[in-house]
């Protein structure tokens, strides 16, 4: 489980994170969303140990990654957005070194990075220096590592940025892999539809504050598409419409959302009921529309 | 593998400082060989020995060659005999030969026919010029006849005569007395096995008396040495002690040699000659002022380069703390300047080793890896540091301007300050040490410059400013402070791109 404890960090004067808390259980993967400079990838860095918080605490199956930091960090992966590596190194000499932090002697370490490099289609690139890596050989070099012992809890930040599509499914893949075996997974991305199809909960983070966590289910629910309605008696009518989806009032005109019936069902009512419906349109609601309405209405 | 050795196998065995090493062991054996060549440039300071006969029916020669340096150990030498004729003022050579002695060598040669056939209108000498590591001598000497077919030359002769008058046997050789041991050494040609040596030890011009000779030992041959430990024996040997020596052959029959003086050796005189020819020289100041540029190019390497790039975080996350990162690295590079050092002053040690048959003393080698070592250790701590707030070009430029501040700069402060403050005045030499001095403890440097100091004071003015104290305090300083400070820096620093 990895589990963001009132965690605030500044830069110089600017708050980056502001009382940032949130869960990740076992087998669940959370998709963690937000604009860019939201503060996304420095929770993140947090969370794995690469920065310090200036308060709060992020703790990886109940380790405390800034006081039981290696302990810590045996139990969670990442794969950064844009993996950085010392360029001098070549890619299995680099592992065999990273392997020696986790206790792993270079014989088994080399035989061990053979092997996950191979199945990360890296097999042909053992003995090329990290620097002439490609963004993406980068981040599934990054996940062979960080795959070294196996670990219970996993980040990616943003990791489909930069990818081909092939690349793109084979990280969802992954995350839906990782959630079946029970690990606990945090999946960041800027782009609410990427998160979308594999997340079971989104977290919403803005200007450096949560300011949402909503199961998919309820993200669909709403941002179903809405019914503006113009009818003769708008205050009359919400008490019928109040059934059908969340109702508010824009001046002459109605709008339902989050429908849960369709819209001929919801005019039908509206003509029995004897109101006189002078207009009726259906506006889609994308997930970005959702996604900014919450910033709109929560986040500033 | 252990990330410390790791991390300093990468920074050890990384192109830069591997041929910088090679560069300065290269130069450190030129530096033996400049030792070689100033110890050798030096007349006077080998004691060589032979004894050469000719067989003047056929030009068959032998030469029973060693030569001792200062402190009556055998010493390599290049040999060249000429053989001339004729009279002192005019000398023409006919024949010349050369070879090369680790000690003792017997050599044997021939004279060209035709050149036996002057042997009996003019006299015929004898010329020895031997070069040592330790210095050259060229002695000239006239054949004398032994006998009908035999003529022989040598160098400084010991006859021992019968006092019965029935024959003379010739040897040459040396007593040495070094410490408490006489080591008499005695080159000669016996006439038949089963010699004996017999010594006894006089004060004043007054012969010791066979009755008072106590035996060294069998003789053959060629070379014999006897080592004699006095102080066993109770005796005190003063500057008019002379040794007396008597040979005593199989059938009894004594041989006595005239009393001759014992040479007074010095065991370390050659090691301290050794020792201050290199602490005095190129290779050691190139070495010390150039090798930094490796340690800061490490620093850069190590920490300033991936943590500008942003590779430290990827590390980080790993299950190491900042802790264990910072303090790898540095220590990393503390081990690649240590080895490098050992490893040039070994390179140096044995080259001079190889050369002279001599090593620099191991407490100034000892003294000189710690100056060095620690200059080196010190200077790395104050780049690790500046590594730890700067990344990239700034921290190459800060550091590059700290070396030549340290290693040149200050210097050249220090002595125009001298200038400014006693002009050119007798004070000027000892003031202008006293400062430099002062300053070498504020200079991560400092530590090479002192141990130069300790290791051959002679090169310095006796002037009291270092206190062996201080300069452990200084260097120690120059390690920790840059290091812990370098770690407050980097236990918060923000290590992303």
């Amino acid at each position: 489980m990895i589990e963001v404890d009132s965690v605030s960090k500044f830069f110089g004067r600017l708050k980056a994170l502001d009382n940032v808390s949130f869960k990740v259980g076992n087998g669940e993967i959370a998709g963690y969303v937000g604009l860019n400079g939201a503060g996304k990838t420095t929770t993140i860095r947090i969370a794995v140990g690469v920065l310090p918080p200036d308060s709060g605490d992020v703790f990886i199956d109940g380790l405390s990654i800034t006081r039981e930091k290696k302990k810590a960090s045996e139990r969670i992966g990442w794969v950064p957005e844009l993996p950085i590596f010392e360029t001098d190194f070549k890619a299995l000499d680099y592992y065999v070194y990273l392997a020696g932090y986790y206790g792993i002697p270079p014989g088994e370490a080399r035989r061990m990075g053979r092997e996950a490099l191979e199945m990360l289609g890296l097999g042909d690139a053992l003995n090329t220096k990290l620097a002439a890596y490609s963004q993406g050989m980068k981040k599934r070099f990054a996940l062979a590592v960080s795959l070294i012992n196996d670990p219970p809890n996993f980040i990616f930040d943003e990791v489909l940025n930069g990818l081909d599509p092939k690349g793109i499914v084979f990280f969802r893949d992954l995350a839906v892999k990782f959630k079946k075996q029970g690990k606990a997974v945090l999946f960041s991305s800027h782009i609410l539809s990427e998160v979308e199809g594999i997340a079971d909960k989104v977290v919403f983070i803005h200007k450096g504050k949560i300011i949402g966590v909503y199961t998919v289910s309820e993200i669909l629910n709403m941002a179903r598409p809405s019914l503006i309605i113009k009818v003769d008696r708008v205050e009359e009518s919400i008490s019928i419409l109040e059934k059908y989806g969340r109702v508010e009032t824009k001046g002459e005109h109605v709008v339902v959302s989050g429908l849960n019936t369709s819209p001929s069902a919801v005019i039908k009512e509206l003509v029995d009921s004897g109101f006189n419906v002078l207009e009726v349109r259906s506006e889609e609601r994308s997930l970005e529309d959702f996604f900014f309405n919450l910033i709109k209405d929560k986040g500033d | 593998m252990n990330p410390v050795l790791y991390d300093f196998k990468r920074a050890f065995i990384r192109p830069a400082t591997i041929i910088a090493l090679a560069v300065f062991i290269l130069v450190g054996i030129g530096l033996s060989y400049l030792v070689t060549i100033s110890l050798s440039m030096s007349a006077g300071a080998i004691y060589p020995m032979f004894i050469a006969k000719l067989d003047v029916e056929t030009g068959e020669f032998t030469v029973y060659y060693v030569a001792y340096d200062s402190e009556a150990n055998p010493t390599t030498a290049h040999v060249e005999i000429k053989f001339l004729f004729g009279m002192a003022e005019s000398l023409e050579v006919v024949g010349t030969f050369t070879f090369n002695a680790k000690g003792y060598r017997v050599f044997q040669a021939s004279l060209d026919s035709d050149v036996l056939g002057l042997l009996s209108e003019k006299p015929l000498f004898l010329r020895v010029a031997s070069s040592t590591p330790f210095g050259f001598m060229d002695m000239t000497m006239m054949f004398l006849p032994i006998n009908n077919k035999t003529m022989s030359a040598f160098s400084g002769g010991i006859f021992f005569s019968n006092d019965k008058a029935v024959g003379s046997i010739l040897a040459v050789g040396i007593a040495f007395l070094r410490n408490s041991e006489l080591i008499i050494t005695l080159l000669s040609e016996l006439p038949s096995e089963g010699f004996e040596l017999y010594y006894a030890l006089s004060s004043g011009s007054g012969e010791a008396g066979f009755d008072e000779a106590l035996l060294a030992g069998n003789v053959s041959t060629g070379l014999t040495v006897f080592r004699i430990n006095l102080s066993e024996l109770g005796v005190n040997i003063t500057d008019t002690t002379m040794v007396t020596l008597y040979l005593k052959d199989p059938e009894g029959v004594t041989y006595t040699s005239k009393p001759g003086l014992i040479v007074r050796v010095e065991t370390g005189v050659t090691q301290r000659r050794i020792t201050n020819v290199v602490a005095g020289s190129a290779g050691i100041g190139l070495f010390s002022q150039f090798f930094p540029i490796v340690v800061l190019y490490l620093a850069y390497t190590l920490v300033a380069k991936p943590k500008g790039m942003g590779a430290l975080e990827f590390l980080i996350a790993r299950p190491v703390t900042r802790l264990e990162i910072y303090v790898t690295r540095f220590l990393a590079g503390v081990l690649t300047a240590t080895v490098s050092t050992g490893v040039f002053l070994i390179a140096l040690n044995s080259s001079v080793f190889l050369l002279t048959g001599y090593s620099i003393e191991a407490s100034n080698m000892l003294i000189l890896f710690l100056g060095i070592a620690g200059s080196l250790i010190a200077f790395y701590s104050v780049c690790y540091m500046v590594s730890t707030i700067l990344s990239g070009g700034r921290y190459l430029a800060v550091s590059i301007f700290l070396y030549l501040f340290f290693a040149m700069i200050m210097d050249i402060l220090v002595f125009i300050t001298a200038l400014l403050m006693y002009g050119f005045t007798p004070r000027l030499g000892d003031e202008l040490f006293k400062m430099q001095a002062t300053a070498y403890y504020f200079n991560p440097l400092g530590s090479t410059r002192f141990a130069t100091y300790y290791v051959s004071p002679e090169n310095f003015p006796d002037v009291p400013v270092v206190n062996p104290y201080l300069v452990v305090v200084a260097g120690v300083a120059w390690t920790l402070v840059p290091a812990v400070a370098g770690w407050i820096l980097f236990r918060k620093a923000n290590l992303s791109k």
